[in-house]
C-alpha cells in the first residue's frame, strides 16, 4: 500500500476505496486513522476536530472518506463562528443542505477549518487564530478566506473541502496551495444553513488534491437526477479554448512572462486538436466593479446589526468590506442587479462563441510571501494583495463556474495555477479538463506536492 | 487619492465629514478616517454611466 497521507493511508478517494473493498480495514478504522492525524495541526488550519458519530456503511459512495469544511457551514453536532468572536447567531438547527447531501453518501466532517473572519479576506490571515503555515513552503502566503480548506486538503489532512466563494475564497486558497479549486455555477449548491456574506455572489465550493477526487464529491453535491445538467464528467478530446492572460484594468499586475509561458505551453498541449483564440475581456474592469458593489451592499445588509453596534464588533477586514455599503447609493447596487444577466449572456455569446472554456491566470505573478500580503506586516506590498483577487471577483459577477488547478511548479516549488471558466451549469467539463491536465502534467496522482510523512 | 477634485483635500474632508453624518442616519458610528475609507472606496465605483 502507498502510504501517502499523514493517516497511512493513500493520497486518493479512489485508493483508499479500493483497500476498504479489499476489506484491509474498515470504513470507521480509516476515519479514526484520519481523526487521529488531525491531531498533529503544525499548519494550524483546524478550529476544531469533530467526533466520529458512526461508522458507515460501505456501500456508501463516500464511505471512510475524511472530509473536513470551512467553519461557515452548520453541521449537525456544531454551529459555525465563521472566523469571528461569537457562533453564528442566525444559525437554523438542522445542518446545511450541502452537508446533508454528503452525509446521504456515507460523509461525516471530520474538523471544522480555519478561515478569515466571516469570509472577508483574500488570505488566511486572522488574528483570532494561531497563524496559517502553507504545507508546501512555510514564507508562502495561504489564500483565503476557505484558508483552512487548502491547507487540509494540501497537507493531506483530509481527502477534500468545502468552501464558499464570494469573490474567490476557494479559488485562492486552492491557488496558493496547490490544489484543485472549483466555484461552481451560482445557485449549483444550495446555500441554506451557510452563513451569508453577499448572497447574490456566495457559491459553495470544493477544493480536493485531485480531479477524480473533486469528481466524487462534486458526484455526491448534486441531487441524483439522471438529467441533472451536472452530469458526471464526460471524457473529450481537442478542446475549444479562449485565453486571456493580461488584465484590462490598468491598475490590475501585468501577467509575468514566466506565467504567461507556462500558461501559453498549457494552452496549446490542450487545444493540439481543437482550437485556441485570445480573447480581450474589455469590460473585465467593468464587471470586477459591478461585482465589488454587490459585495460591499449585500455584506452592509448582512452585518448590519454588528455595524450599528446590535451584535458584536466585527474584525478590521470585515469592517472594510461591509461599511462602504452602508452609505452606497441603492441605485448603483440595483443597476449592478439589473445588468447582470445581460453581461452573463454576452460572455457566454461572444467570448464563449466558439469555445468550450475561457482559460485566465488565477495568480499573475505566482505566490506571494505571505508577509507581502498581510496588512499588518511591515513587508506588506498592497499591490500583491490585489494580485491574489483579480482574475477572481468577475467570475462571481457572471455566475459562471469556474476550477482553479496547477499546471506547473515553478523554480521555487510554489504552484502556477490556471483559471478555467465554463458555462453556466459546465461543472462537468470543468472536472474532465482538470482530470485531462492532471493526468498529462502529474500522471493521474493529484495536482498537489505533499509534505514526506 | 482626491474625492473631489475641484477642491482638493478639503474637499475630501468635506466628503468624509458628509458620510460620518450619513453613516450616523443609519445608526452606524464611524471615525472620521473611516469614513474617509468608504469614501475613496465608493470613488472606485462610481457607475461608467456617470463618466468617470
Amino acid at each position: 500500500m502507498a502510504v501517502e497521507t499523514p493517516a497511512g493511508l493513500p493520497g486518493s478517494i479512489a485508493g483508499l476505496r479500493a483497500l476498504l473493498e479489499s476489506r484491509a480495514l474498515t470504513a470507521g478504522e480509516a476515519l479514526a486513522l484520519q481523526g487521529n492525524a488531525l491531531a498533529d495541526d503544525r499548519w494550524h488550519c483546524m478550529v476544531q476536530r469533530l467526533p466520529v458519530a458512526s461508522a458507515p456503511r460501505l456501500s456508501e459512495a463516500l464511505a471512510g472518506i475524511g472530509l473536513a469544511h470551512k467553519d461557515i457551514f452548520r453541521l449537525s453536532n456544531r454551529v459555525p463562528e465563521c472566523g469571528a468572536a461569537a457562533p453564528w447567531p442566525r444559525a437554523p438547527s438542522s445542518p446545511a443542505s450541502a452537508i446533508a447531501r454528503l452525509a446521504q453518501a456515507g460523509s461525516q466532517p471530520l474538523a471544522a477549518l480555519a478561515m478569515a473572519e466571516h469570509a472577508c479576506g483574500a488570505t488566511g490571515e486572522n488574528p483570532r487564530y494561531p497563524d496559517i503555515v502553507n504545507p508546501l513552503d512555510s514564507r508562502a502566503a495561504v489564500g483565503g478566506s476557505s484558508s483552512g480548506s487548502g491547507v487540509a486538503v494540501a497537507a493531506g489532512l483530509c481527502y477534500g473541502s468545502l468552501g464558499t466563494d464570494t469573490a474567490g475564497s476557494v479559488r485562492i486558497p486552492a491557488a496558493t496551495c496547490g490544489v484543485f479549486g472549483l466555484k461552481p455555477t451560482h445557485g449549483a449548491v444550495p446555500a441554506d444553513g451557510v452563513a451569508p456574506l453577499a448572497p447574490s455572489l456566495d457559491c459553495v465550493g470544493l477544493l480536493a488534491r485531485g480531479a477524480d477526487d473533486a469528481a466524487r464529491i462534486w458526484t455526491a453535491l448534486q441531487p441524483a437526477d439522471p438529467h441533472s445538467r451536472h452530469a458526471a464528467p464526460a471524457a473529450h478530446d481537442g478542446w475549444k479554448l479562449a485565453t486571456c492572460w493580461t488584465h484590462t484594468d490598468a491598475k490590475a499586475s501585468a501577467t509575468d512572462r514566466a506565467t504567461q509561458d507556462l500558461l501559453d505551453d498549457f494552452a496549446g498541449e490542450c487545444s493540439r486538436r481543437g482550437a485556441r483564440r485570445d480573447v480581450v475581456l474589455g469590460d473585465l474592469p467593468h464587471w470586477m466593479r459591478l461585482a465589488q458593489t454587490m459585495l460591499y451592499a449585500e455584506a452592509a445588509a448582512t452585518h448590519a446589526p454588528a455595524l450599528r453596534g446590535e451584535a458584536p464588533a466585527l474584525g478590521a477586514l470585515a469592517r472594510v468590506i461591509a461599511l462602504p455599503g452602508a452609505a452606497l447609493p441603492s441605485s448603483w447596487y440595483v443597476q449592478a442587479q439589473q445588468a447582470r444577466a445581460l453581461h452573463t449572456q454576452r460572455f457566454v455569446s461572444e467570448v464563449l462563441a466558439d469555445a468550450d472554456l475561457l482559460l485566465t491566470p488565477a495568480l499573475p505573478a505566482g505566490v506571494p510571501d505571505m508577509d507581502e500580503v498581510c496588512a499588518t506586516s511591515p513587508s506588506f506590498r498592497p499591490r500583491r494583495l490585489l494580485e491574489l483577487f483579480s482574475w477572481m471577483s468577475f467570475v462571481n459577477y457572471l455566475g459562471l463556474p469556474a476550477a482553479v488547478f496547477p499546471i506547473a511548479y515553478g523554480e521555487n516549488g510554489r504552484p502556477v495555477c490556471v483559471q478555467a471558466i465554463a458555462r453556466p451549469g459546465g461543472e462537468a467539463e470543468l472536472l474532465a479538463f482538470a482530470r485531462q491536465a492532471e493526468s498529462r502534467r502529474f500522471d493521474g496522482r493529484g495536482f498537489t506536492r505533499l509534505p514526506s510523512y | 487619492m482626491n474625492i473631489n477634485k475641484d477642491r482638493g483635500e478639503a474637499g475630501d474632508v468635506l466628503c468624509a465629514e458628509a458620510l460620518q453624518a450619513l453613516l450616523a442616519l443609519s445608526g452606524i458610528v464611524v471615525t472620521l478616517a473611516e469614513a474617509g475609507s468608504v469614501a475613496r472606496a465608493l470613488a472606485r465605483l462610481v457607475p461608467r454611466e456617470h463618466g468617470r
